[in-house]
């Protein structure tokens, strides 16, 4: 099915393979600069929503009763 | 390390967040009101201000851009200013965005509702509103940018990534989809003509799912989520991978929408090509939300909140991995024009805008009023009726979609269509939109659940205007990158280079589209049979556009023997290189038109049978379930308009003679008397100035270039 639907599509191998070849780059350098982060510095960001809450008690800084 | 104390400002995400609320309550019952007219046509009342063309628009853009519009920005300016440890950069500018924003819903809703529209799915409204849009938009940003530039914090968070793609995307978006030229203050031609027109309008159109209705719900998932949960983000490193890869892929996406149109071949190949790899970024985004749960499945058992959440995500996952697979031609052949599209839209906005909206309610507004929710036990009531909602409302209009498109498809073993009279598939429809009404209906109650028990929380609560924070001052950082961080750990502290990296990322996929489209000739043949509008047919045009036809009826008849045998000759390129808008349409609730005008065609209709139907359907046939039009018979066509249209025409490079602005109304009286004059021998009194004779003209003029054969040299 898929080879019968690319076939039929004219110019596919000019313009489809063109932007596999531009998102590829893309993605492969983004997904290797990702991979080589640091975990400290990964655990850092991901926890910076919890940064206006006081990590000994839980509770959040601002004056809240909740 | 010294702490500051700030304030948050509360007062405009609270605003916000009742806006959201009230508009709410407004996009729904509009949803309800037009899943009933769709198939009892006297809920349309007769009345044009609340005729389905009409109403459909109303409910959509009170939908995406009121409830879901308000929705975004409560997250934004909430999040925004916990995440970057600042207060909001402008009070002033917060509620010039609040009042503007509510202020372009309501004289949108009201200029629908009239007739005011541009005919564009989704871009409905007219020019001067684009402009307040485009204003209230910048102000947004310029509040935003603000804020970041002003933190106390030295990255910016995956959410803020999100919403600074979100404005930049849809500000590029909603400028060229809506560039126009002006004919008066609430009428304009759009840019664009045809098939270039439609690649535009679906480049905007696709993209306002992705960048209205997913990359800022994707931020609110990714702030809201962890804070609900009490559990940071499962994987920041697939969140970058994801963010760009989701961004880069989505744009190139929007030529799924003319698959088998005249479109040229390779957009459609780009659009399905593009629209398969959107699986991969869009589940990394699902599985980032869900497996951000994993070891806090027991709270989501006992919170509404997270429930909601766990629903709303897991309609995204089914929603991007169902969208990439409608893309593929062999699939689309069957669900485009038909109500699956329908039941795939409302997955995504009933499952994933809508459950993370309430999800994002039920947790915010309490803590924006110091109290605990009213009702946890009616927040669960809520949950579980809204999600037996969207079973009641998609389930059907799946099962309708592949019938009707089977049905149309049907050939009997002589070789003849199965079911020639399109009402035949129709009527096989109307359990099925009962059942979706009866789900719309549900969604609505559990709605009204939220806002009985948020009145509640807030009666019994207080609000906090400005709520204390602290967090130490943010020290002058290193303008490079350290050797400490990673390349895109740099980025996150470098908010105008992540803008602008963001922008690269999201006009790739656009210039590669639309640029060849403009600019290569042979994308767009022209067929030397094809001439302009006559006066008559240009305002019969306007009216069509005004009265919202497309609706339900498309005009673009796709190269299938199924559709060629029911409409006649398939649609080409060339043929609507002077449709200022185009007007392909994306549903058939009635049959296509574009070969409606052929005398010799499969579906020709006289100028009686167009005047009687247009004015009582059900008499020509009783299973029709289009309204009735008869102001069409009262209302004066706005023959004085002529001129200025003709020569804004003119200006888009439609080839009318020279000085043919001061021939255009004698031309259009001699046309309009000449149908008349066919009515009155056919027992028909009307004057023939009236909107009805200019709309016969326009439907007797479809696909009639293209039947005519070109003059002998």
């Amino acid at each position: 099915m898929f080879k019968e639907t690319l076939n039929s599509i004219l110019n596919v191998e000019v313009y489809a393979i063109v932007g596999f070849f531009i998102f590829f780059t893309f993605f492969i350098l983004v997904s290797i600069n990702a991979w080589r982060m640091k975990k400290e510095e990964v655990d850092e960001l991901s926890n910076l929503p919890f940064e206006d809450t006081m990590p000994e008690t839980g509770k959040e800084i601002t004056e809240r009763t909740i | 390390m010294e702490l500051q104390k700030f304030l948050y400002d509360n007062r405009i995400a609270r605003n916000f967040a009742i806006a959201t609320i009230v508009w709410g309550v407004v996009g729904l019952l509009a949803g309800l009101l037009v899943a009933l007219q769709i198939f009892i046509p006297s809920m349309s009342f007769g009345i044009e201000f609340t005729t389905f063309g009409r109403t459909r628009p109303v409910h959509t853009n009170a939908v995406i851009f009121a409830f879901v519009g308000n929705a975004i920005f409560t997250a934004v300016y909430y999040s925004l200013q916990r995440l970057l440890k600042t207060r909001i950069y402008s009070q002033a500018l917060s509620k010039i965005h609040f009042w503007g924003w509510q202020l372009i819903i309501i004289v949108g809703a009201i200029t629908l509702l009239s007739g005011f529209t541009t005919g564009k799915e989704y871009a409905e409204l007219e020019w001067p509103i684009d402009i307040a849009i485009a204003v209230v938009w910048i102000i947004f940003g310029i509040n935003m940018f603000g804020t970041i530039l002003q933190r106390r914090t030295s990255h910016i968070y995956v959410a803020i990534w999100f919403f600074i793609a979100t404005w930049v995307t849809v500000a590029v978006l909603h400028i060229f989809n809506s560039l126009a030229v002006p004919v008066s203050f609430l009428k304009s031609y759009t840019l664009y003509a045809g098939v270039q027109d439609a690649l535009v309008q679906w480049w905007y159109g696709h993209n306002a799912v992705a960048f209205f209705l997913t990359t800022p719900y994707l931020g609110l998932m990714y702030y809201f989520v962890p804070k609900a949960s009490g559990r940071p983000i499962y994987s920041y490193k697939l969140s970058i991978v994801h963010f760009w890869s989701l961004i880069f892929l989505y744009i190139w996406a929007g030529p799924h929408h003319l698959l088998y149109s005249s479109l040229p071949d390779w957009l459609q190949a780009l659009g399905t090509t593009f629209s398969v790899m959107l699986i991969a970024p869009s589940w990394g985004g699902m599985f980032n939300g869900l497996l951000t749960l994993r070891g806090a499945w027991d709270k989501v058992r006992r919170d509404p909140v997270l429930k909601m959440f766990v629903v709303g995500i897991t309609a995204y996952g089914m929603s991007t991995f169902e969208g990439p697979m409608l893309s593929f031609k062999t699939v689309n052949a069957i669900s485009h024009f038909t109500d699956w599209t329908i039941g795939h839209v409302h997955i995504g906005a009933l499952g994933w805008n809508g459950m993370l909206t309430f999800g994002m309610l039920y947790w915010l507004v309490p803590r924006l009023y110091n109290t605990k929710l009213y009702s946890t036990k009616l927040a669960n009531i809520h949950f579980w009726i809204a999600t037996l909602a969207i079973v009641f409302y998609v389930v059907p209009l799946y099962i309708g979609g592949i019938t009707q498109a089977l049905m149309w498809k049907q050939f009997t073993p002589d070789g003849f269509l199965k079911y020639p009279n399109f009402l035949e598939t129709v009527a096989q429809l109307i359990p099925m939109y009962a059942i979706r009404a009866f789900g719309g209906a549900l969604y609505v109650i559990g709605f009204l659940i939220l806002v009985f028990n948020l009145v509640k929380t807030i009666q019994a609560g207080s609000f906090v205007a400005d709520e204390e924070a602290q967090a130490p001052e943010l020290h002058p950082e290193p303008v490079v990158k350290t050797s400490s961080e990673s390349w895109h750990g740099f980025l996150e502290r470098k908010p105008i280079r992540f803008l602008i990296f963001a922008t690269i990322a999201i006009l790739i996929g656009g210039i590669v589209e639309v640029i060849p489209t403009y600019l290569i000739k042979s994308n767009i043949p022209t067929i030397t049979s094809v001439k302009p509008y006559t006066p008559l047919e240009l305002q019969g045009r306007d009216i069509y556009v005004k009265e919202g036809c497309y609706n339900c009826h498309s005009q673009m008849v796709r190269p299938f023997r199924s559709e060629t045998e029911r409409y006649g000759e398939y649609s080409k390129a060339g043929e609507s290189v002077y449709d200022h808008p185009f007007q392909f349409g994306s549903k058939r609730t009635g049959p296509d038109l574009a070969r409606e005008g052929v005398k010799t065609g499969k579906i020709y209709k006289p100028n009686s049978w167009h005047y009687n139907h247009f004015i009582n359907p059900q008499k020509l046939n009783e299973a029709s379930i289009m309204p009735k039009y008869p102001w069409l018979a009262k209302k004066e066509i706005d023959i004085e308009s002529t001129p200025a249209k003709i020569h804004v025409m003119k200006i888009l490079g439609v080839p009318y003679p020279d000085n043919y602005e001061q021939k255009a109304i004698k031309d259009l009286k001699a046309q309009a008397d000449s149908i008349a004059k066919d009515l009155k021998a056919n027992g028909i009194e009307t004057d023939s100035n009236r909107e009805i004779i200019a709309l016969i003209a326009y439907i007797q003029r479809l696909g009639v270039d293209i039947s005519n054969k070109p003059a002998k040299k």
